[in-house]
């Protein structure tokens, strides 16, 4: 039977590959995931995919920040004298389909959407020599011309094949972990979100489809049976339906159904909207479903930004999810979109108070990006603000104070926030740690390692928040180059030092809570725990080991 | 027949209209620097980690072959005139560590944010001069703005696509560059790595006008 190689981030279990092999499995294809992580990859993935000889590439194109690494992948291989088909997926390959076939030779076709089934077709139709432009859901390189056959149809979650779960799953003290979706899409239609873009286009208005819970159930339980997991991570979109009433029945339907099959004990994490926050339905999520870390799409509390970003929600119920959030000693986690294309200086403002609101909380700031397909970077696109290409576009602010506190901040702050290992998301590693000691070892755990956990993520928020606030003020006040050469290296100097100190702290108390629970945490002390055995055989090897200060293992 | 134009109606998808370019580089010569990096810094990676060779490790191939089963159709570009294929490459010898790691390998049950697509192009200036008129050019780029730094190429290796890397330097927080242009080259794209503030690949792009006498105009990107 023929074989399949899918190249794709390996992070976690990547379920957009990992669907698609087992998709083409039952068909009795066999498949290669490559894992291509960092730059330090390529010529292993390049080298993996050849040894294989597959008759089919697949290649993913999810994001878009990342397309130069794996179409570089495409060349490599064309350049080793691959002949096979080389196919991509994805969100990004998607919208871009016609430009990146006539840019990139290399590639044969593009799988356009959720792909389960189109490339089970294109893989039978490479196999067999038979005509591809029959098959729905492909673009295709015709002579000059890009020829994209009919949108495919949304393949059915009961019945699609659940994700191949090769490999051992990952774990955090001793805690397997695994992904999983319940549900496809995105009630809500942010202007900036490609998942929204996406969904709109196979289903206009509503957007999102959902698995039946017993479905799910079953699932959950299989991996808690056959791999141990007890950590399940749900990377629905949005976890939530719109209606709290919905979201009672179904959280609670699925909670029954666990506790019918005797699943045992176990957590998840999950995603929401701050519109989805209700006292009842998060009790239910707390308590019934288990959830130790609910991430909170706050992304802007400004007025102006919430109309940009076109969040359908209300500075209000930003501050009620996270009262909430606080009341039911629930770990959230958001975001902030804090400079959009109409960002003002009030609007900064405001949301540097949000974060000065919900300190204790992990949280990261930056700009909105402008993905492929979505109804922002159209409009930038119409106002001629774009700068770049369809690889990646960049834009300037709405005003050049702003522009200015935008790019002073990113000098001072690009590498907490986006940097290698930056703090910003490190953090909220530490305090799942915290999160799942609390939840699964009660008798071990103590609270002053909670106390801790919130105060090292409030020192990191309000020492950003301080210099963002010092950066806005110079830049109100017009300040001179000069003020401005002394001011954000300084201001620069003193955030690397809150975070060298916060690190160590994170780690001591990772370290900590090791000793007394066992196993090994995600808190950064050398290696990272959620990498699947695809990568860790690799970042395992000896000299990688002796980074784990006082490793319990 | 009536079938199929059926089958072939669009709908109800809407792929975004093209829009034009504002780079000097297109998204082909882009990847292709790109991955002419990545083969240089795996190589480096590879040399130095064990010291044993890999099966058949990719090399700087000396041009790029137009792929298998797509030689005879070759597309239109998307995006801009230049599709000719870039020059044979070089790539500097490996020194010391290779570019950026993209991204850490990391997870950790966060939920990451995009960096973002930023790099003041502006204020990146790059001047050449001819050394040997046709042969060897000096390449010296600087940055103007305290965002924007470049890289020692000690550290941060330089590759170049239509010609081969000379000399390279780094001084006063510019990068000095000689390149050995290949005869016949009417291109030659010097990438330099920089943070501005996140990590970049700068490429300086030179232009060579034969019919004006080996003018050379530049233009600086980033990708
Ligand atoms: C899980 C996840 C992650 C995980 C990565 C998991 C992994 N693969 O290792 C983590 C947290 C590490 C992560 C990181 C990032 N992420 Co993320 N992530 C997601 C998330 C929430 C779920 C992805 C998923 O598993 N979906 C479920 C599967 C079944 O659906 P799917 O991915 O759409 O796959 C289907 C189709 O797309 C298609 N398909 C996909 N790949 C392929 C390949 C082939 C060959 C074919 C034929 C088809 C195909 O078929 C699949 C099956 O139907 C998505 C949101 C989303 N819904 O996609 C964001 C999302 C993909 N991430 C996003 C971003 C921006 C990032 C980061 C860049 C953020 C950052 N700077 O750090 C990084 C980049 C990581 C990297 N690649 O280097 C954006 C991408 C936007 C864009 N257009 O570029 C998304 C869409 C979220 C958003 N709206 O902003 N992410
Ligand atoms: S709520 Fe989140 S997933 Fe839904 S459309 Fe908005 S940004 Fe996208």
């Amino acid at each position: 039977m023929p074989h399949v190689a899918l190249v794709g981030p390996e992070f976690e279990e990547n379920l957009s590959l990992r669907y698609i092999a087992s998709s083409l499995a039952a068909d009795g294809h066999t498949t290669d995931l490559v894992a291509f992580n960092s730059e330090a990859d390529f010529a292993e993935v390049v080298d993996q995919v050849l040894a294989a000889a597959p008759a089919v590439v697949g290649i993913s194109l999810a994001f878009q920040w990342r397309a130069r690494d794996f179409l570089s992948v495409a060349m490599a291989l064309r350049e080793r004298g691959f002949t096979g088909h080389i196919t991509l997926g994805g969100h990004f390959a998607t919208f871009e389909a016609p430009a990146i076939l006539a840019d990139f030779p290399e590639v044969d076709s593009v799988c356009r959407q959720e792909a389960e089934d189109t490339m089970r077709a294109l893989v039978a139709g490479v196999v067999s020599g038979a005509p591809l432009d029959e098959i729905p859901g492909l673009a295709l390189r015709r002579g000059d011309q890009i020829l994209l056959t009919p949108h495919p149809e949304l393949p059915n979650l009961a019945t699609l094949p659940r994700p191949d779960r090769r490999g051992e799953p990952a774990t955090c003290f001793g805690h397997g972990i695994a992904p999983l979706v319940s549900s496809r899409g995105c009630y809500a239609n942010c202007s900036f979100c490609c998942i929204a873009a996406w969904h709109e286009q196979s289903l206009p208005g509503k957007r999102y489809r959902l698995r039946e819970v017993d479905d799910v159930a079953d699932e959950m339980v299989a991996m808690k049976r056959d791999r141990n997991v007890d950590i399940f991570v749900f990377h629905d979109d949005n976890f939530f339906v719109p209606g709290h009433r919905h979201n009672k029945e179904r959280f609670s339907a699925l909670a029954d159904a666990l506790e019918a099959r005797g699943i045992g004990r176990y957590a998840t994490v999950v995603k929401a909207r701050p519109t989805d926050v209700d006292r009842e339905v998060f009790t239910i999520l707390k308590e019934r479903l288990h959830c130790i870390r609910v991430y909170i799409g706050i992304e802007t509390d400004a007025d102006q930004g919430l109309r940009t970003l076109r969040r359908w929600s209300k500075s209000r119920q930003n501050h009620t999810a996270i009262d909430l959030m606080r009341e039911l000693d629930l770990y959230t986690c958001f975001n902030m979109l804090v400079f959009d294309p109409d960002t003002t200086v009030e609007s900064l403002e405001t949301n540097i108070a949000f974060l000065r609101y919900a300190p204790e909380f992990p949280s990261n700031f930056g700009r909105v990006e402008l993905y492929a397909g979505t109804p922002l970077l159209a409009r930038m696109q119409a106002e001629k603000r774009c700068r770049g290409d369809y690889m990646q576009w960049d834009y300037s602010l709405g005003s050049a104070d702003v522009e200015r506190i935008f790019t002073l901040s990113m000098e001072a702050f690009h590498e907490r926030n986006f940097g290698d290992g930056a703090l910003a998301n490190r953090i909220m590693g530490t305090r799942f740690d915290v999160e799942v000691v609390r939840h699964f070892h009660p008798r071990e755990f103590r609270a002053e390692w909670l106390a801790h956990g919130k105060e090292l993520s409030r020192r990191l928020t309000l020492s950003g928040a301080d210099g963002l606030s010092e950066i806005v003020d110079l830049v109100k006040r017009n300040g001179s180059f000069e003020e401005e050469r002394a001011l954000v290296p300084e201001i620069a100097a003193r955030m690397r030092a809150v975070e060298v100190a916060i690190g160590e702290e994170a780690r001591a108390l990772a370290r900590d809570i090791m000793t007394s629970v066992g196993g090994t945490p995600l808190t950064d002390l050398g290696v990272d725990r959620v990498m699947t055995p695809l990568q860790r055989a690799k970042d395992l090897a000896p000299h990688a080991l002796s980074h784990i200060e006082g490793a319990a293992e | 027949m009536s079938d199929r134009k059926r089958k072939l109606k669009l709908l109800p998808e809407v792929l975004p209209a093209p829009t034009p370019s504002t780079r000097s580089t297109s998204p082909r010569e882009r990847t292709m620097l790109h991955m002419r990096r990545l083969v240089a810094a795996t190589a480096m990676l590879g040399a130095g980690a064990d010291g044993c060779s890999k099966p058949e490790p990719i090399s700087p191939p000396p041009d790029l072959p137009p792929p298998p089963n797509t030689a005879t159709t070759a597309p239109p570009t998307a995006t801009q005139a230049t599709t000719t294929p870039p020059d044979p490459v070089t790539t500097a010898t490996p020194s010391v560590k290779p570019p950026q790691p993209l991204p850490p390998p990391t997870y950790a049950v966060v939920d990451p944010m995009p960096p973002p697509a930023q790099c003041n192009l502006g204020t990146v200036n790059a001047a050449t001069k001819w050394v040997k008129e046709g042969e060897l050019v000096d390449i010296v780029v600087g940055s103007a703005s305290p965002q924007v730094k470049l890289r020692n190429p000690k550290e941060h290796p330089l590759s170049v696509v239509g010609g081969k890397l000379a000399t390279s330097d780094f001084r006063d927080g510019k990068v000095h560059a000689q390149v050995t242009v290949d005869p016949n080259a009417t291109m030659v794209v010097l990438s330099v790595p920089a943070s501005c503030p996140g990590w970049a690949t700068l490429a300086v792009k030179l232009t060579i006008d034969k019919a004006k006498g080996r003018k050379i105009s530049t233009t600086v990107d980033n990708y």
